[in-house]
């Protein structure tokens, strides 16, 4: 390597490149100087410019991200309502027919049954408060309804104040008969 | 408060002291003469903008001799070259060396010792020139490529056998010990 070392040795920059380079590095010396004196104004308008950028910058991304959000709000809710048209239908699904029907069996059932019982009462005189599964109310008080009807026509009260018709007065008879 | 910027004066200095370091540094690396120019008034006028922030001159010296390698590296890949005949391509023309570059004083087989040195990969010159002509240890080498000391180990290795290979393809004699 002590060639290689000679050989670089012999290497030298040129003179004139160097003289050149010389001026030019005082030239940008001197004009970094004049830049160096300028600097704080530059600065400080390049910071006002600064604050401008980061305030429009701020300003964007607040309209973005509402923007955004009433977008994602607008999809979500148009999604839900879709999807609620989709899935609900009243009164026309088969299980919703299902349970109606069975609903009306089950209460023309009822119906039927307290028809029969109360039919039974009248004809056999039967005593209502034995009859379970009926509602209270519905209970037909055979002993309470001949009283009020014979107490109507020995006053000559209610719909009894009028002349009666055959039926009635036959009814009336015939009430007579099963109390005494 | 440090000023940035150092006076004319200063900068004569420096410019004197690393003169030579950044010129060869940049004929070592570049394709040509006008190249290395080139290269060498971009590093002084970049070094008049950073002289103020360089606290010493070993790292004024540091900081020049990787300049002076980046420089080179961006113009070797800058399109504007790939277009322009290199170097080595002139060499393998047949042309004389002494017309390739004027600023190389021949002195008989250290010329020779040059051109060898010259066909080694870029990474390979910058490590061979740091350690044998600037003496760099390779703890000032790793700092002054930033590149770490194993990286600058291995390369040296390789540059040494890979410059023993060539020297003896050439007939050159192992002499200066490798």
């Amino acid at each position: 390597m002590e060639d290689f070392k000679k050989t670089m040795d012999t290497i030298h920059a040129p003179n004139d490149l160097l003289k050149r380079t010389m001026e030019k590095m005082h030239e940008e010396n001197e004009r970094l100087q004049k830049e160096g004196e300028m600097a704080p104004v530059i600065e400080v308008a390049s910071r006002n410019d600064n604050r401008k950028k980061i305030s429009t910058r701020f300003t964007q991304w607040r309209v973005q991200i509402v923007a955004a959000a009433a977008a994602l709000v607008l999809i979500v809710g148009g999604a839900t309502i879709y999807r609620n048209q989709q899935t609900s239908v009243p009164w026309t699904t088969p299980s919703d027919m299902d349970a109606m029907a069975s609903d009306n069996d089950s209460s023309f059932e009822l119906e039927k049954t307290m028809k029969g019982k109360m039919m039974d009462m009248y004809h056999n005189g039967a005593k209502t408060k034995d009859i379970k599964g009926v509602p209270v109310l519905l209970v037909y008080d055979e002993e309470k309804d001949i009283r009020y009807a014979y107490w109507e026509t020995e006053t000559g009260s209610g719909w009894c104040e009028s002349d009666p018709g055959e039926t009635e007065k036959d009814f009336m008879t015939m009430v007579k008969n099963g109390i005494h | 408060m440090e000023s940035r910027y150092v006076d004319n004066q200063r900068l004569d200095e420096l410019i004197t002291t690393y003169s030579d370091m950044v010129y060869r540094i940049a004929m070592m690396r570049c394709q040509s003469r006008e190249d290395a120019e080139d290269v060498y008034q971009e590093v002084f006028i970049k070094l008049v903008r950073y002289a103020g922030q360089l606290e010493s001159d070993e790292h004024i010296k540091a900081w020049l001799i990787r300049v002076t390698i980046n420089q080179c590296n961006s113009l070797n890949t800058s399109s504007w070259k790939k277009k322009t005949s290199s170097f080595d391509d002139m060499l393998e023309n047949g042309q004389e060396p002494s017309e390739v570059d004027e600023g190389i004083e021949r002195a008989g087989e250290g010329d020779e010792m040059l051109q060898v040195v010259r066909q080694l990969k870029p990474e390979y010159r910058d490590v061979i020139y740091l350690f044998y002509y600037e003496d760099y240890s390779i703890r000032q080498i790793s700092d002054a490529l930033h590149e770490t000391e194993a990286n600058v180990r291995v390369r040296l290795t390789r540059a040494r056998k890979k410059l023993k290979s060539m020297m003896e393809e050439k007939g050159m004699g192992p002499h200066g010990g490798f």
